[in-house]
């Protein structure tokens, strides 16, 4: 009977990996004038820490299929860069204060700075994929560029989606909306493409990438509400500012689900308190709001849906690995499924 | 003459989906409670001679399941419309370049000397380039000039594209592709593999498999030893160098089902 791993092998492979990363990491960022205005700050974010999980997957799933973990090191360094570079225009985008509890970017350097210093991060995490060419050879190479290609579009697109939703008011939203929604902000790049890329440069292309799609997209949807969840009830490691999803009006699972089930006269209510800008939202009815999850179950019922996603990672996970030997990268793949419930 | 009855296998006893997370967990005998007796929910659960708590209760495992279902259904019909995009987009590089292929390979040259000399300003010559098939061909010839073409690699060794070559045994009764894929200068002894595994994981492993030095050509020799009774599928496995006992490349075996 198989045993669920314990979140042991995923904090240890996350400290292992995401030191490996930061390593590699930390040689690409220039040091070099203008430094305040620009250098200094590309390298803000990823010096406050992070948890390192897109990288560790990498890595881990190029390990788990018989690869050197030096042989992902560049796409996982590509990985991490390119999330540190849109974790600044998102902090933009949703007016956000903190980030990894500090201050964000532009909160610190106004946004005409913090959006150049995330235009130029999003530059940086191109040069390491250049450098695959020597490492895994020009065909995978040339498929990673394309893989990260139609990431980055993906997240576009997700993120287009919310921004959209939240100017244009939209309200009634179904689930399906968001996990469209978080399939392509999120899923792709937190978890489909870090496994596909993975997997990719182990086997030389010579896998179907396509289930790595549902898992991916399974793991990175529950990790998504599990974030969205925490923004709610934060624990002592949340570093972002508690409620800031409602004060920026998020279509989270919880606020659709609120929506949904509210008479026809609070949903008006609803409607009119998301319409306006953050900044005329008071804590008050942020509050009101909060009670409101708390009083229909929101909150419950979007934990409900993470485990079933979570639960469907698992099985999604045991498809496409049950073959390999199980190894520490193997159970470090499926441990993240608990993980995301109680990481630490 | 009368039809005999279709059989028909019994319904399953399931009434929900059993690929839900509590399902796992109960699977694996924990009950909903992680290690350090916290539910899944971060908070306190019954243990088996208490009564249940509120998170484990019925509603909560009809939440989970329509979580399960509402995400099978969502990618399920995500990657339905990637692959009619994909299809779509096949059906418009599929049709024959205007540009003689001559043009192509001084085109990729061009690109690939802005790549060597510029760096990230190749960015937009590569995405180019990796949009199409008619190019992407033409840059594995301008990046291996002397690469021959591997054809469907029908019972031949394809894809060593290195400087290492292999020799190849195989017996089988049925039509078989091999694919072996050496990483260039990986390879300092001779290499080893173990049983091929299939994606499905209730076939069973190709076990007939291994690399035997030929002295005749001095050269490994890749046997591969594919059995009758193989089922029909794509068998993959890690190469391992002997000298240093690390990965340097795969070898995939495609057993063809026989012919109707």
């Amino acid at each position: 009977m198989p045993d669920i791993p314990t979140p042991n092998v995923v904090r240890e492979t996350l400290e292992e990996y995401g030191a490996l990363t930061r390593e590699a990491m930390a040689a690409y960022f220039p040091t070099a004038e203008p430094r305040h205005h620009l250098y200094d700050m590309l390298s803000d974010y990823p010096k406050r820490g992070g948890k390192m999980m897109r990288s560790s997957l990498c890595i881990a799933t190029a390990r788990a299929f018989g690869a050197e973990a030096r042989d992902a090191l560049h796409s996982a360094v590509a990985i991490e860069l390119l999330h540190n570079a849109l974790l600044i225009h998102d902090d933009i985008e949703d007016e956000s204060e903190q980030r990894r509890d500090r201050p964000t970017l532009h909160a610190l350097h106004g946004i005409p700075l913090a959006l150049n210093a995330g235009d130029a991060l999003t530059l940086l995490s191109i040069r390491p994929l250049f450098e695959n060419f020597d490492r895994v050879g020009p065909r995978v190479a040339l498929s990673i560029v394309r893989e990260t290609e139609r990431m980055a579009w993906e997240s576009a697109e997700g993120q287009a989606m919310e921004l959209g939703w939240r100017r244009d008011n939209r309200n009634g939203l179904s689930d399906a909306d968001y996990l469209v929604m978080v399939l392509k902000k999120t899923c792709w790049l937190a978890s489909i493409h870090p496994s596909r890329i993975g997997a990719m440069i182990a086997t030389r292309g010579n896998l179907d990438l396509d289930p790595f799609i549902r898992f991916g997209f399974f793991l990175g949807a529950a990790f998504q509400i599990q974030d969205d969840v925490l923004n709610l009830v934060p624990d002592d490691t949340y570093g972002k500012e508690p409620n800031g999803d409602i004060f920026e009006a998020k279509r989270t699972l919880m606020l659709n689900h609120v929506y949904r089930l509210s008479p026809p006269a609070q949903q008006r209510e609803l409607a009119s308190l998301l319409d306006p800008g953050r900044r005329e939202r008071t804590a008050d009815q942020v509050a009101w709001i909060r009670q409101l999850m708390d009083g229909y179950g929101s909150i419950e019922y979007a934990r409900g849906i993470a485990h079933g996603l979570a639960g469907a990672a698992l099985h999604e996970y045991a498809t496409i690995y049950r073959g390999l030997p199980d190894t520490r990268d193997t159970r470090f793949i499926r441990g993240l499924a608990t993980w995301i419930f109680h990481r630490m | 003459m009368d039809k005999p009855e279709r059989l028909h296998r019994p319904d399953p006893p399931r009434t929900e989906p059993i690929r839900d997370f509590m399902s796992y967990m109960r699977a694996a005998g924990l009950n909903g409670v992680m290690p350090g007796g916290v539910g899944l929910s971060g908070s306190a659960v019954a243990t088996p001679d208490q009564p249940a708590a509120s998170g484990l209760d019925a509603a909560m495992d009809q939440t989970v399941a329509h979580g399960v279902r509402l995400g099978y259904t969502v990618i399920d019909e995500q990657i339905r419309q990637g692959e009619k995009l994909a299809e779509r987009l096949r059906q418009v590089s599929g049709k024959p370049s205007a540009m003689p292929a001559q043009e192509i390979g001084t085109l990729i040259e061009r690109a690939l000397n802005i790549y060597k000399d510029m760096g990230a300003l190749a960015v937009a010559a590569v995405e180019t380039m990796v949009r199409s098939p008619v190019l992407q061909s033409a840059v594995a010839k301008a990046l291996h000039p002397s690469a021959a073409p591997t054809g469907d690699g029908q019972a031949a060794a394809a894809g060593a594209h290195d400087r290492t070559s292999f020799g190849l045994e195989l017996t089988s009764g049925r039509r078989t592709q091999v694919k072996l894929d050496i990483r260039p200068g990986a390879v300092t002894l001779m290499p080893v593999v173990h049983a091929l595994h299939a994606a499905n994981p209730d076939l069973p492993p190709l076990t007939g498999v291994r690399f035997r030095f030929d002295p005749a050509t001095a050269t490994p020799l890749l046997h591969i030893d594919v059995p009758d009774g193989q089922p029909a599928g794509t068998y993959l496995g890690v190469v391992i160098d002997s000298g240093t006992e690390e990965p340097c490349g795969t070898l995939s075996v495609r057993v063809l089902p026989n012919p109707a």
